[in-house]
């Protein structure tokens, strides 16, 4: 009974992380205000992989989440970065893969 | 959304009789259109930007400016070239040139002229500064000359949701304009991509501003 549980225990887990989204934070240099990183915002919901993001001035972050299981390259996103005038400091992304 | 619009056109109703000039980036990013109309009782300078590249955009400029002898309108077409940006862990900086060439229109008679210029900033969450150096020739009247510089800090570091404040003195020195100097403090707000400000002169000139990007 109690190795059934574990499974079971298992099985959600692992289930759910396959649901969970993929979360992408990028940390962008040049970004101090939110006149400007409103740029940002725009290139990035062009992206059909984008499900919601979030923008921190404070951190300096951009953090995506995507739908699904779905990734954006770190090419894709330093390339829009670059269209919004801005520069990649570092790309995380949660789970990892 | 109806809402968003009918106060969208609300502020520019309210912006544009009041004939100006403030900041905002030529370049905002690849794709933008964005719309800038500074406004003063002596100038007025309205800008409207399409961002062809994140570098570069192609730009309508309508100016007004009060000379002595008259009323000067400027009507031209501009390129805008993001010469130089320096994006740092906590700040970003700017160096634009622009140049353009549109018809002028002086004491009933209307002719050509060239306009060209430099902008550049540097800002963090706390602290700004502007140069603007631009110059006009033109066949008609007195060639128009233009210094603008910027100092600003904001009284909190605001976040992307919330409407940020600022508050900035500006300089500008036109010799040909009927008012050659004007020291202006004023108040700067944004929320988003949309940019507004007011402000009164020291001579007792009002200032009001107001940018957005699409």
């Amino acid at each position: 009974m109690q190795k059934l549980r574990t499974l079971l225990v298992f099985i959600f887990f692992t289930a759910s992380f396959e649901l969970l989204a993929k979360e992408i934070t990028v940390n962008v240099n040049g970004m101090v205000c939110g006149f400007c990183a409103q740029g940002i915002e725009k290139k990035f919901k062009e992206l059909a992989q984008v499900d919601s993001l979030k923008i921190s001035i404070e951190k300096k972050t951009v953090t995506i989440l995507t739908k699904g299981k779905q990734d954006i390259s770190d090419e894709n996103i330093s390339e829009l970065l670059d269209d919004a005038g801005y520069t990649v400091a570092k790309i995380e992304r949660d789970p990892k893969p | 959304m109806l809402m968003l619009r009918i106060t969208v056109v609300f502020l520019i109703s309210l912006v544009i009789p009041f004939g100006s000039i403030c900041y905002a980036h030529p370049v905002p990013y690849k794709g933008a259109v964005g719309a800038m109309t500074w406004n003063q009782s002596f100038m007025s300078d309205n800008w409207l930007t399409y961002s062809f590249r994140s570098n570069m955009a192609a730009a309508g400029r309508f100016m007004r400016m009060v000379m002595p002898d008259g009323e000067f309108r400027y009507n031209g077409a501009q390129l805008d070239y993001l010469a130089y940006r320096s994006n740092g862990v906590g700040h970003q900086a700017n160096l634009y040139l622009y140049a353009g060439a549109g018809a002028v229109h002086f004491q009933n008679n209307t002719g050509g002229a060239a306009f060209y210029g430099l902008e550049a900033d540097i800002e963090d969450r706390k602290r700004f500064a502007m140069l603007k150096v631009e110059q006009m020739n033109s066949s008609l009247g007195p060639d128009f000359s233009h210094v603008e510089g910027r100092l600003g800090i904001a009284p909190y570091e605001a976040e992307y949701n919330e409407i940020a404040s600022w508050f900035m003195v500006q300089a500008q020195w036109h010799p040909s304009l009927v008012r050659k100097f004007a020291v202006t403090p004023l108040a700067r707000f944004f929320y988003k991509s949309a940019l507004w400000e007011v402000g009164v002169s020291t001579d007792g000139d009002w200032m009001l501003n107001f940018m957005f990007h699409l």
